[in-house]
């Protein structure tokens, strides 16, 4: 039976038509493509000069990011890809944030011709999960695999509209379960939900949402009316491009921008993404994205673009578009999903990833109902990774790198332009590191097998031995929180 | 835009008096407070100086069920001078709500 719908989503024109300048909106597809033809062979001392400046953690400029787009020596690309690295250590250190996705409903007005999720497409198995199968799931996040941060995933539909979502979330929030030594819970919830109005936004700020991020999925107007048909609303692009206008006027102070690159030239969505951080920097008092996504098409059932696109992003590319993004925009979080095949993962973590997903399902009940095989009609696309976060979490110990569950800041009041400054100055990374060592040393006594504890004890003591020697004055508050934990104390943070 | 945090809960005048007192709160005890809107797990930042200067835990006080009050610092000062900041902070803010 076709679903009624009561009451669609609204456009309010006026909450994005007054950031437009004389009715355009901040993304100009001929000056950008001007740009990059500008800088097609950039001088290398301005390439070094524009590395410098990154490793200073200062936001590059269009045209400048231009310049790195186009760099062909094989040698400068290793200089990028190096001082990539160092500049995500010097902000965030070595750790990388984990989270899981959460799909809560995949009803969908929308007819995105990349998505599973899409109207038209009738064979995707429809449905929204109850506030008693929330619980399930977050059963399993929090209980059995130790996950302490969810992006949750919502189609556009009447039927989860903010007030659905503002449920969801107080639902998880209140879930709490025991676990080998202490208890498991979602600390931090971010959402990746439709563009919707302020008074929406108010709603879910209400209720303590994390990052509200959603992706533009193309910057180029035309592209974006393709894929986008008409007579959808999501074939509204300022609509869209302003939600985190809107988001930041009701208060909601840590926004996510993404691309799905594929769709378009992945250079010229590059620029798209370093235009969109700028106006958000300039109209908000230096609030620019808390992370930045880049995820690849990948196969959707029902969605044939996902085969067929033109602009598909290669592999060399792809490491390209994240070494740029990661200069660009030294300051932001940067978000690499199992969307991508592990041997990917594995490649371009070093590049300036803060943030990754694993033991990732994208079914809607998938954790709880724990079907291992992916279904492609239940999910929005296919994934690339499959692996169990146990098996993840010990590649990146072996990697050196250390997991993190830290979800510190947005509960002291470090957010928005707050978050921003300590980032900037690189106080935040001192944070992360400690934040980094206490909640690992959690998920090992709560969560880890053998072979990963193995691992992971000897990461965290080579990780309790940097801070004792770059940063003395802090190593014995650390350590009794860290002594603390161990004893089954749990949600102590710096 | 300015990049000051937007509450419907408080007014911009009373974020101002609070901005103001942790300014005094600095001068006369050189230590960082700032004010925060408590909205379930978040706790967003409203006013203050939230530039901790120390690396230490932050200290986390509910002011009121939608008003809280962080410092890094505060915990370093002796106890009884701690209990007269926050006697302050506490009558401050119940005058002025």
């Amino acid at each position: 039976m076709p679903l009624k719908i009561k009451s669609p989503p609204i456009i309010i024109e006026q909450q994005y038509t007054k950031y437009m300048e004389k009715g355009r909106d901040f993304i100009n597809d001929d000056l950008i493509w001007e740009q990059l033809k500008s800088q097609a062979k950039p001088d290398p001392q301005l390439v070094r000069d524009l590395i410098a400046k990154s490793l200073e953690i200062e936001t590059l400029q269009p045209e400048e990011t231009a310049a790195l787009l186009n760099v062909e020596d094989p040698q400068l690309w290793a200089e990028m890809e190096e001082a990539a690295g160092k500049v995500k250590k010097k902000v965030y250190d070595n750790r990388i944030v984990f989270f899981a996705p959460l799909y809560c409903s995949n009803f969908c007005i929308n007819n995105c011709l990349y998505c599973s999720f899409r109207k038209d497409y009738q064979q995707e198995t429809r449905r929204q999960l109850s506030m008693e199968e929330i619980k399930k799931e977050i059963e399993v996040l929090a209980g059995k695999m130790g996950h302490k941060r969810l992006i949750s995933v919502y189609g556009e539909h009447p039927k989860s509209d903010a007030r659905y979502i503002a449920k969801t979330l107080e639902t998880i929030y209140n879930v709490k379960v025991p676990t080998r030594k202490g208890y498991g819970e979602i600390r931090r919830v971010n959402i990746n939900a439709a563009p919707m109005s302020i008074q929406d936004f108010k709603l879910l700020k209400e209720v303590g949402i994390g990052t509200y991020q959603v992706f533009h999925e193309t910057y180029h107007h035309q592209t974006y009316n393709q894929v986008h048909p008409e007579g959808t609303i999501k074939n509204n692009y300022p609509w869209r491009l302003y939600t985190h206008h809107r988001a930041l006027e009701a208060g909601v102070d840590d926004v996510a921008l993404g691309v799905l690159f594929g769709l378009y030239h992945w250079k010229f969505e590059v620029m798209g993404l370093i235009y969109h951080a700028l106006e958000l920097e300039n109209k908000f008092g230096g609030i620019g994205p808390h992370t930045i996504s880049f995820p690849r098409l990948q196969p959707a059932a029902g969605a044939p673009l996902t085969e067929n696109s033109l602009y598909k992003v290669s592999d060399e590319d792809f490491k390209k578009l994240i070494v740029v993004i990661r200069l660009s925009v030294p300051y932001t979080g940067m978000i690499l999903t199992a969307r991508e095949p592990a041997s990917i993962r594995k490649e371009v973590i070093p590049l300036g990833v803060t943030q990754t997903d694993a033991s990732t399902r994208i079914g809607l009940g998938a954790y709880s109902e724990s079907y291992n095989q992916q279904e492609a009609n239940r999910q929005q696309f296919m994934l690339g990774d499959t692996r169990e976060m146990d098996e993840v979490i010990r590649e990146l110990g072996e990697m050196g790198y250390i997991t993190s569950f830290c979800t510190a800041g947005y509960r002291c009041g470090r957010t928005g332009d707050h978050i921003m400054k300590l980032l900037k100055c690189g106080k935040e990374g001192h944070f992360c590191k400690i934040n980094a060592i206490l909640t690992y040393r959690e998920w090992l006594d709560d969560f880890a097998s053998d072979e990963t504890r193995e691992v992971g004890e000897k990461l965290i003591v080579k990780e309790i031995e940097e801070v004792k020697q770059q940063m003395p004055q802090v190593y014995d508050t650390m350590m009794k929180y860290y002594n603390r934990i161990s004893k089954g104390e749990r949600d102590l943070y710096f | 835009m300015n990049g000051t945090y937007i509450s419907d809960q408080f007014n911009a005048d009373f974020i101002r008096q609070l901005d103001l007192l942790a300014e005094q709160i600095k001068q006369q005890y050189k230590i960082n407070i700032w004010f925060v809107e408590i909205l379930n797990r978040r706790w967003s930042y409203i006013a203050g100086i939230c530039e901790p200067d120390q690396l230490l835990p932050p200290w986390r006080i509910e002011l009121k069920p939608n008003l809280g009050l962080v410092s890094n610092d505060l915990p370093q000062l002796p106890g009884e001078q701690q209990q007269n900041i926050i006697n302050y902070i506490v009558s401050f803010i119940n005058q002025k709500l």
